[in-house]
């Protein structure tokens, strides 16, 4: 027995206000997708820029700080040099200490392998 | 989705309207950013970079003097410098009192300074990095502390006159800092910044601000030791003979090497500005010919051996001390009688070295004068270097001959004196002296090699010489310049100064120079000493300053003496039990290791006081 044909729905006409409703929402829907896009564009771009103004910052700090260690440590090493004066060391070494130069009878040069004994290089 | 009705929303006059506002909009940016971009780039461009990036200028550090062993003798330190910007104070009067105080001037030339009508006046140079902070601290606007460098000489006066001294405004002006200035200085480089509104750095853009540069360092072949050692026994010899001033100079014969070169009264470069000082900044050694008197009669004795016109053994009269040549009265110290060629030089007599010359023609004797290098630079490189003095033979008077047998009529430097004595300890080779063995720039390396010039003498005469310059020491005028356990070979020199174109009476240039040890010369010394009062001959007052200037040099160098004791490396090593019977103190030991190639200074064992060995390296 033959089915009797099915009944299809056709929907009614779209209103002019539900239309203008679902054209609104998509265009909302692709500015909003649009807005985030470039939002996150912005933020991928400007975050490495941030991130390097701050690194510069930081830079520039740690070599003023460079500066500064490199300053100490020149006048550290002028006032080694200036302790290492001979004239103040002899004076320690006489006159504190009481030490005097050996005589000549008191050193004694050891010959190692092939060297020739106190040719040392002046 | 259908749309019904009248209703299409991407049509219609106001989206057509919308649309042609946006391509308009779109248009005139698209428009407007060609411009920009393409036409005005460059100008725009150099505008924002003048806005945000800052072009500093690096001024390279100047470069360092150092011995050759690396020691420094002149760095650079920052040191703060105070300007002022007039028309950017605020308050002159508060401010003027406030600076002067810190800075410890006059009230009313700071004020001067800061009512000034210019854009910027130095107002201190060059202070001490307290006093900066201090004038840091008070936030004056307009007045600004800048840092600049300032040379520092951490030896003071040790070679003062060979270092020199550089201006305040970084220039060297005198010695081995002027004659290297250029390459002391260095070559200044560029490097852009990015700033911030506030002027704050953010960003390197090209060069790298951190890479400082800078100039050349230095490295002499001066020994700071030695160095120390002339200058130090060079005092004490001047302040005993109660002396005007005094020079000393110790060369390495081989190589031409200058390892110490000392002149007193010193100079201290860090005081440069003081005016006591500026009689005595000049370098004498190379810049103060004078007549050398007996130490020139080297010439003479070894032309007239290597001419062949007189053996050892040959006999001469010196008349007792008095005779008159050439038309020209000629005296002894002590007077003589008959002299072989040995003692003629031995005991220094005028009369029988010009009898010695007269053997010479004068062509003969000029060339012998001029191939020991005198009467020209010896090409040293220091500064200020003179020729001397040494007339052609067609310019010569009837007793110049004579003359020049004994050292006048010639003017030389001592730097040339001790260059030919080198000569002598150098197998006859004649050597460029050497005050700068070489410059280190970054990565580049620029060596002075030693230069021998010419020989002078055959191996024959030389050996003949020396045995007459030991002579000299052992039995002659210059037995207070031996030195125990070493053979020395020299030559003493008392050369009357000229005054009011006379030669003086009390007026004398003591001198020695020589060599040591005789047998394979290590170190070959000039001393002299300027107007001795108390010990006027050259023996007396140069000759003692040799002995403990070579005495003292040859035991840091480690030159055994005969009398040192030489043992095996085993034997050293053998620890000992007990301290011999009788001996109050143990040895010491010195071991030198062997320096390895680059290494420039070598290790060392040391036993002293007991069995233990410890390894030790020379600071």
């Amino acid at each position: 027995m033959p089915r009797p044909p099915q009944a299809t729905s056709v929907s009614p006409p779209m209103s002019r206000g539900r239309a203008r409703r679902i054209a609104s929402r998509h265009v909302g829907m692709a500015l909003l997708l649009s807005a985030v896009m470039v939002l996150g564009g912005v933020l991928l771009y400007l975050w490495p820029q941030v991130r390097l103004v701050g690194l510069g910052y930081r830079h520039g700090k740690l070599l003023a700080q460079r500066t500064q260690v490199l300053q100490r440590q020149k006048e550290l090493q002028v006032e080694l040099s200036s302790l290492r004066l001979l004239r103040r060391i002899e004076d320690i070494a006489t006159q504190h200490l009481g030490l005097r130069p050996p005589q000549a009878t008191q050193v004694i040069y050891v010959r190692s392998g092939q060297q020739a004994v106190g040719q040392r290089r002046p | 989705m259908r749309f019904s009705g009248r209703f299409k929303p991407y049509s219609g006059p106001r989206l057509r309207l919308v649309v042609g506002c946006f391509a308009f909009m779109f248009c005139a940016i698209f428009i407007r950013l060609a411009v920009v971009q393409v036409f005005q780039h460059t100008h725009l461009r150099d505008l924002a970079e003048r806005q945000y990036s800052r072009q500093i200028t690096l001024h390279p550090e100047r470069g360092r003097i150092l011995d050759r062993h690396g020691r420094v003798l002149a760095t650079s330190v920052p040191v703060p410098s105070v300007y002022v910007i007039p028309q950017d104070i605020d308050d002159t009067d508060a401010a003027a009192s406030k600076v002067a105080e810190v800075l410890g001037l006059p009230l009313a030339t700071v004020h001067n300074q800061l009512s000034a009508v210019s854009t910027f006046v130095w107002l201190a140079r060059q202070l001490p990095p307290e006093v900066g902070e201090r004038v840091q601290k008070l936030n004056i606007r307009g007045v600004q502390v800048l840092q600049e460098t300032r040379r520092f000489y951490p030896k003071r006066h040790l070679a003062g006159q060979i270092l020199g001294f550089v201006g305040v405004d970084g220039t060297g002006l005198g010695g081995l800092e002027h004659l290297y200035n250029r390459a002391l200085t260095g070559i200044p480089r560029q490097a852009t910044l990015q700033r911030d509104a506030t002027g704050r750095t953010v960003q390197v853009m090209a060069g790298d601000p951190s890479d400082q540069p800078r100039g050349a360092d230095l490295y002499l072949t001066l020994d700071e030791r030695l160095q120390y050692i002339a200058e130090k026994e060079l005092a004490a010899g001047v302040q005993e003979t109660q002396a005007r001033s005094g020079l000393v100079i110790i060369m390495h014969p081989p190589t031409g090497d200058i390892l110490a070169l000392a002149n007193y009264p010193f100079f201290n470069p860090n005081d440069f500005q003081d005016p006591k000082q500026r009689v005595w900044q000049r370098n004498r050694a190379v810049t103060d010919p004078v007549e050398p008197g007996s130490t020139f009669k080297l010439v003479a004795a070894s032309a007239a051996l290597e001419e062949n016109v007189a053996r050892v053994t040959d006999m001469f009269h010196c008349e007792n001390g008095f005779v008159v040549r050439s038309g020209r009265r000629l005296r002894d110290h002590h007077p003589y009688g008959l002299l072989n060629f040995v003692q003629v030089i031995e005991k220094s007599s005028n009369i029988g070295t010009a009898k010695i010359a007269a053997r010479l023609s004068d062509e003969q004797l000029y060339t012998y004068i001029r191939r020991f290098g005198f009467g020209e630079k010896s090409l040293v490189n220091l500064p200020g270097e003179e020729d001397g003095m040494i007339r052609p033979p067609k310019k010569w008077t009837k007793p110049t001959h004579d003359s020049l047998a004994f050292g006048q009529e010639v003017m030389v430097t001592p730097l040339q004196l001790l260059t030919a004595y080198a000569a002598m300890a150098n197998g006859g080779w004649l050597m460029r002296p050497r005050m700068v063995e070489h410059i280190v720039q970054g990565d580049e390396f620029q060596f002075f090699a030693p230069h021998t010039r010419h020989r002078v003498l055959s191996s024959p005469t030389l050996e003949r010489m020396n045995e007459i310059l030991v002579g000299v020491v052992e039995r002659g005028t210059g037995k207070q310049a031996a030195v125990e356990g070493y053979t020395v070979a020299g030559k003493t020199g008392t050369a009357q100064k000229v005054e009011h174109g006379t030669y003086s009476h009390s007026k004398v240039l003591a001198s020695f120079v020589g060599y040591v040890p005789a047998e394979a010369p290590q170190l070959a010394i000039v001393v002299i000493i300027d107007e001795p009062r108390v010990a006027k001959w050259g023996g007396e007052a140069a000759a003692p300053v040799f002995k403990r200037v070579a005495q003292q040099a040859l035991y840091y160098l480690q030159v055994p003496s005969q009398q040192t004791q030489t043992i095996s490396l085993d034997t050293a090593l053998t620890p000992i039990s007990a301290p011999p019977a009788g001996d109050q103190e143990m040895p010491r030991i010195i071991l030198p290791l062997g320096a390895r190639a680059g290494e420039r200074e070598p290790a060392h064992v040391v036993l002293s006081a007991g069995p233990t060995i410890e390894k030790e390296r020379r600071p």
